[in-house]
């Protein structure tokens, strides 16, 4: 894992690392010897096998760039110990050799433990990192506002002269604006000073944010000054901590220490997230544009005074075979917007990537389970299966809903989510029709049969009967199955028009049959 | 032949010289027509409607009996910049060239932009 300006993965190599499935972003085919980088204890085997892109919303260098974090993963060969598995799953419970529960051992440390985090050495045990610490406490937050206190005040007490290394990167050279904030900043440390009195160790990482970002912009003040210093340090405060949480981090351990990322003692950090996920042709221009957007929408709104906390990330992947799977392109792309709610304007930029995305003019393809607004006539556009060119991928999946279903009439997988977004049964089907007899005389009685039992609730069915002299008599309305009787009252041909009808989300679709019946 | 949805502006990027060329708007609210351009014009068109298209046109040369316009193959290109927001470039992708640009309007995917009042900068070191 390692930490690159945003700007510079999409353009500088000709818009061009990620549309280009051939270059080094994607296939790596070993560990690169890079100075200071893992030297891996196994053989690798494999071509890179994951793609992480961590694009921080909020900007820096005066506006012009945005962190991003780039993950890798290779397989290597299996040590007889590997790095994770002590830790992450321990040895098996006395007395659980077979756990009735989960129908195997239990493992003392599965699903009971923080997410793997590696030692540097590892013989040592491994330490939470600062966000898993910020969960159960404010270390993280805390270590953070102490960090930007301290660059700041070397910065006012040498008159600008001292720059560190956070406002010497949140900054740009070429001019003198922030020499200019320096009375501004002198407030700013006291607001940060009494912020860390005022550390309740016990509340939320997002709750801490929230604070830090209300004191820091949502100011009343009308001095343009001030607010201009409170924006810097809240971008200096997002940089730094991104910047711990993104910065290099090479490390080998066994998959699932890897991968499985859940930290099973959070308790407080994650309940209050809102994320959407949205999944766009790796080698389409409309996902960096969907990311610039983003990161417009982020910079328009720091402007005002609010803030978004969290992340973009970029995953790359695979096309599936799931016939509506969000992943529909050789190389597909997801961008999972997550936020930490609690914090103004966080919500905001979901909501905007959430707008943008089901933009027909951005064609983002929302993962089915995360956020997820589409209606039903959005989901046909993308997925085919509209009433007036039916088919497609949805109508495929649709027909294999009806065969586990009885066609609709069991509604065991229907919800609220599924009938608003039109993942149901939406056409009506005729099981059995027939008209007897064929061939009549003036006078004979002709009788209809039909089975439309297995079809949704509130599926109607229709009877038009014509007459030889055009004469059409809609007959009355009928149950799903049964049999109605009629007079063949004139010479010529009778035509029987039966249909199953199913209106759903205002749409209608139907099925339909027609006999004839010769009278003499 | 490209699709567009809801409000954008339409301006002329590029026009080669000495070649008839135009673009046609189709299935817009107001705005269907085939649009000539010359090198040196101006195009600031204004066109929505539910969806819509584009395509682009040259008149071959040498001529070919019987068929006054050729439809062209369009290289469609999709960036999002500040302040502009979302924007469509349409290229043809053979000479000559015709390149139009098209800006969306609506507020939903470019919010109103804001001039920056901000200057993060520190002397050169």
């Amino acid at each position: 894992m390692c930490l690159r300006p945003y700007s510079s993965i999409p353009c500088t190599s000709g818009d061009a690392q990620i549309k280009d499935r051939n270059s080094t972003l994607y296939s790596y085919g070993a560990i690169l010897p890079e100075p200071g980088a893992l030297t891996p204890s196994a053989a690798v085997v494999g071509a890179q096998r994951y793609l992480q892109i961590v694009v921080c919303l909020t900007p820096h260098l005066n506006f012009q760039r945005n962190l991003a974090g780039v993950t890798k993963r290779w397989d290597l060969m299996l040590p007889a110990d590997p790095q994770g598995r002590k830790e992450r799953v321990g040895d098996v419970i006395v007395g659980e050799e077979f756990n009735e529960r989960i129908q195997g051992p239990l493992f003392a440390k599965a699903g009971a433990t923080h997410d793997y985090k590696h030692p540097d050495n590892p013989d040592d045990p491994p330490e939470p990192s600062p966000l898993q610490s910020a969960r159960t406490g404010g270390s993280f937050p805390r270590g953070v506002i102490e960090t930007v206190i301290e660059e700041i005040q070397k910065f006012v007490n040498s008159n600008g002269a001292l720059v560190g290394m956070g406002i010497g990167t949140v900054a740009a050279a070429g001019g003198g604006g922030l020499l200019a904030l320096i009375p501004a900043f002198l407030l700013i440390l006291i607001i940060l000073r009494e912020l860390l009195e005022q550390f309740d160790e016990d509340i939320r990482l997002s709750e801490h944010m929230e604070i830090i970002s209300a004191a820091l912009l949502n100011t009343i003040d009308p001095n343009p000054l001030r607010r201009a210093a409170g924006l810097f340090t809240w971008q200096l405060i997002a940089y730094m901590a991104f910047k711990l949480q993104q910065g290099d981090d090479d490390f080998e351990a066994i998959s699932y220490a890897v991968m499985d990322a859940h930290d099973y003692l959070d308790t407080s950090c994650n309940v209050n997230v809102d994320s959407v996920e949205v999944f766009f042709d790796a080698v389409d221009d409309r996902l960096i544009a969907f990311v610039d957007a983003l990161i417009a929408f982020e910079r328009m709104q720091e402007i005002q005074g609010k803030a978004f906390l969290g992340y973009a990330g970029l995953r790359f992947m695979a096309r599936t075979r799931a016939l509506i799977g969000m992943q529909k392109f050789d190389t597909t792309c997801s961008v999972e917007v997550s936020c930490l709610r609690d914090v103004s304007g966080s919500q905001e930029v979901v909501d905007y990537a959430v707008a943008l995305a089901r933009n027909p003019n951005i064609k983002g393809l929302l993962h089915w389970g995360q956020r997820n607004d589409y209606t039903m006539a959005e989901v046909e556009r993308i997925y085919g299966d509209r009433a007036l060119n039916p088919g497609g991928n949805l109508g495929l999946w649709r027909q294999a809903l009806a065969l586990v279903t009885d066609n609709g009439r069991l509604n065991g997988f229907s919800s609220e989510f599924s009938r608003r977004t039109g993942l149901e049964v939406v056409v009506p089907r005729i099981e059995a029709f027939s008209v007897t007899p064929s061939v009549a005389h003036v006078g004979d009685t002709a009788t209809i049969s039909w089975d439309c039992t297995n079809n949704p609730a509130g599926t109607l069915t229709r009877v038009q009967h014509t007459r030889p002299n055009s004469q059409v008599t809609p007959l009355i309305v009928l149950p799903l199955a049964g049999l109605h009787h009629f007079p063949l009252d004139q010479v010529g041909t009778h035509l029987v028009t039966f249909s199953a009808v199913y209106r759903f989300n205002d749409v209608e679709r139907l099925d339909k049959r027609t006999a004839y019946i010769s009278v003499s | 032949m490209e699709s567009f949805y809801g409000p954008w502006n339409v301006r002329l990027n590029h026009v080669d010289p000495y070649f008839r060329q135009r673009f046609i708007i189709s299935g817009s609210d107001q705005a269907d027509g085939r649009y000539e351009v010359s090198s040196g014009g101006v195009v600031n068109l204004e066109v929505t409607g539910s969806a819509w298209f584009v395509s682009l046109e040259t008149e071959p040369f040498p001529p070919i009996a019987g068929q006054a316009w050729l439809e062209r193959t369009i290289q469609r290109a999709t960036r999002f910049e500040y302040p502009d927001g979302l924007i469509v470039q349409l290229d043809t992708v053979s000479l000559p060239r015709l390149s139009i640009t098209c800006i969306s309007m609506d507020p939903a995917v470019n919010p109103n932009p804001i001039a920056n009042p901000y200057d993060f900068t520190i002397p050169e070191r």
